[in-house]
């Protein structure tokens, strides 16, 4: 059975990766997970600055899901590179680079110094969060903009020759408008979904649960809304997709692949049982190897 | 750290809506006073997420860990009804523990409600230690209470806020009216964030070393989600892996 997922010549063994912002940067999950099982692992968005994030509660268990809002908490671009990369590079598997900034220059900096620097030589590739609320206009998030995804992926493009993947945030009226944007300007495929807008109300303080008010829905309680907009962009664009939404069991992965998705992504999942992506591995090769398929491409229904 | 089934030795109740969970434990770590663990109670979705618990005891011998648990919600509903033989899924021991007691110092220990778990872990180490200690347990009232068998080696002075039972008031009051403090004094302190509030306030203002055990919403326990901060002197700080154990002078209590 192929479960290798492929882009620019370069492969990952297996098509399952773990989320970005779930997974930390791998070595806090080392201890509990085989990590030359997973194909890639998606670092936490790093942004050109550290940032602390929104301030607290940040998480909330929701109707089998949850609501973060983390903020983008992270250490930065000059510390994930001299501090986060060097551990990354020992984890018996790959690294996509997850960068974000709030504005055009933001992102193409944060890449640039990736690309410069001789200790991210080893990293597979980039994924793009484009959930990010561009300051310069407005802080409405680049990836709810056909134009400023455009320009954005063209841009990146330019400045690298790794895969480049474009993570689409569902909270945008077609999806598949986004998603040819970005085909249409040089990524080398989609990760399809990021969270869904979500709030929840403390009816005894009569104030919202997160300090943030909003956040981003995750887990089990989104598999139905990820699946229909893999299926929907996987028809949308030719470039190959990566599931990416609830998934926590191998049934789960199935239905994106035959939604037409190449990849998958465990996020939410990971927290919960953090052999997951593992378990999910192992669920996946035995149904295919017992429904005969020989690579999971073949698994796309109409 | 680690995670594994374990199967329950012995689930009681022992005072109003909390109970004691023993359970066996792996040979890869042992559990230290502070540190805890999460519990994933069943395969559904809902609920989701696993919940955090602190040790309230450990016994070498038969590898035997111990927890207090406050019914509460779903996972802590589901919890009150286990058996013993039935098992459940953990990771750990998580998160860092008390400091060492240091020669001459006079630890006080402080629980206040659902807090009794790692504070009880900490005396009875003491007491096997035979390393003298204060130990205050404070609840509401008598039917929060524990009867004194489930204190094993380790008695606590009984503070209830109604005066049900031993002294009337809360552990700090207690501290404040009937103890001198001295340089020597420490506190170790865990319970409602009021109590810990004021309890760092007291050892800040006499000018003595004091820690306490944080809560904090938690997703992944590992330090992966960065969901369970806490503001810090130094910023925010993740409750799973940089506590939950913290100096109560480096807190900013709000
Ligand atoms: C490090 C740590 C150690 C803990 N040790 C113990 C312990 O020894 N004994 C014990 O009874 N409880 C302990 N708790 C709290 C325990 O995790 C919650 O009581 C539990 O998550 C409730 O789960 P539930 O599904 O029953 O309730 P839910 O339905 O999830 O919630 C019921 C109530 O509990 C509150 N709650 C939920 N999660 C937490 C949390 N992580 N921290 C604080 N409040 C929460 C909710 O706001 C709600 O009001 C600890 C928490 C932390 C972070
Ligand atoms: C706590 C948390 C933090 C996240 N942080 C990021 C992030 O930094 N960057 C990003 O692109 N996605 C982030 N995500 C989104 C996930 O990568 C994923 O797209 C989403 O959770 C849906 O997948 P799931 O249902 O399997 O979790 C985060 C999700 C969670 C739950
Ligand atoms: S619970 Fe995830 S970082 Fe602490």
């Amino acid at each position: 059975m192929d479960l290798s997922f492929t882009l620019r010549n370069k492969s990952l063994e297996t098509a399952i990766g773990v989320a970005s912002g779930t997974f930390g940067y791998g070595s806090e999950y080392e201890k509990l997970v085989d990590l030359s099982k997973i194909g890639a692992i998606f670092t936490k968005t790093v942004t050109l600055n550290k940032r602390e994030g929104n301030d607290f509660p940040r998480i909330v268990e929701t109707p089998s899901g949850m609501l973060n809002a983390i903020g983008l908490a992270n250490v930065g671009i000059e510390s994930f590179i001299s501090q986060k990369l060097p551990m990354l590079q020992k984890m018996p598997c790959e690294t996509i680079c997850n960068i974000a900034g709030f504005s055009m220059e933001e992102y193409q900096e944060v890449l640039q110094k990736l690309e410069d620097s001789e200790a991210a030589n080893f990293l597979w590739g980039y994924e793009i969060n484009i959930s990010c609320p561009n300051v310069c206009h407005g802080g409405l998030a680049f990836g709810v903009d056909v134009k400023a995804v455009e320009t954005l992926t063209k841009a990146l493009r330019q400045r690298t020759e790794k895969p480049l993947i474009i993570k689409l945030t569902p909270n945008v009226t077609d999806i598949s408008e986004i998603a040819k944007a970005a085909e249409a300007n040089g990524a080398d495929a989609l990760t399809c979904i990021n969270t869904f807008v979500g709030m929840l109300i403390d009816i005894r303080k009569k104030i919202p649960v997160l300090a943030n008010k909003t956040g981003g829905l995750s887990g089990p309680a989104i598999l139905p809304l990820g699946i229909a907009a893999a299926y929907k962009v996987c028809r949308a664009v030719s470039i190959p997709v990566i599931g990416l939404g609830g998934i926590s069991r191998w049934e789960d992965a199935i239905q994106y692949f035959m939604a037409g998705a190449k990849m998958i992504q465990v996020g939410t999942a990971t927290f919960v049982d953090p052999s997951a992506p593992e378990k999910i591995l192992l669920g996946v090769k035995k149904y295919c190897s017992e429904n005969n398929y020989s690579k999971l491409s073949d698994l796309k229904i109409d | 750290m680690k995670q594994f089934t374990a199967s329950i030795i012995n689930n009681q109740e022992i005072a109003q809506g909390y109970y004691q969970l023993d359970f066996s434990w792996h040979d890869n770590e042992e559990p230290k006073p502070g540190q805890f663990f999460t519990v994933k109670i069943n395969n559904n979705s809902d609920p989701l997420l696993r919940r955090p618990f602190a040790f309230s005891g450990y016994d070498t011998k038969s590898k035997t860990a111990s927890m207090i648990f406050q019914k509460r919600g779903t996972t802590t509903q589901m919890m009150a009804g286990k058996t013993a033989n039935e098992t459940i899924d953990i990771i750990g021991p998580l998160g860092n523990f008390f400091p060492a007691i240091k020669d001459q110092e006079a630890p006080l220990l402080i629980a206040g409600g659902i807090g009794l778990g790692p504070i009880l872990y900490l005396a009875r180490t003491l007491e096997r230690q035979k390393t003298p200690y204060t130990f205050l347990f404070g609840a509401p009232d008598k039917a929060l209470v524990p009867d004194s068998k489930w204190f094993y080696e380790a008695q606590p002075i009984i503070c209830t806020d109604n005066g049900s039972k031993g002294f009337k008031g809360n552990p700090l009051q207690y501290i404040e009216s009937r103890l001198q403090l001295e340089p020597k004094h420490s506190f170790y302190a865990c319970g409602p964030m009021g109590m810990l509030k004021s309890a760092a306030a007291l050892a800040e203002k006499n000018n003595l070393a004091s820690y306490s055990v944080m809560e904090q919403m938690m997703a992944c326990g590992v330090g992966a989600c960065m969901g369970c901060v806490i503001k810090h002197k130094d910023g925010l700080k993740r409750v799973c892996v940089d506590g939950p154990v913290f100096n109560s002078k480096d807190i900013l209590w709000t």
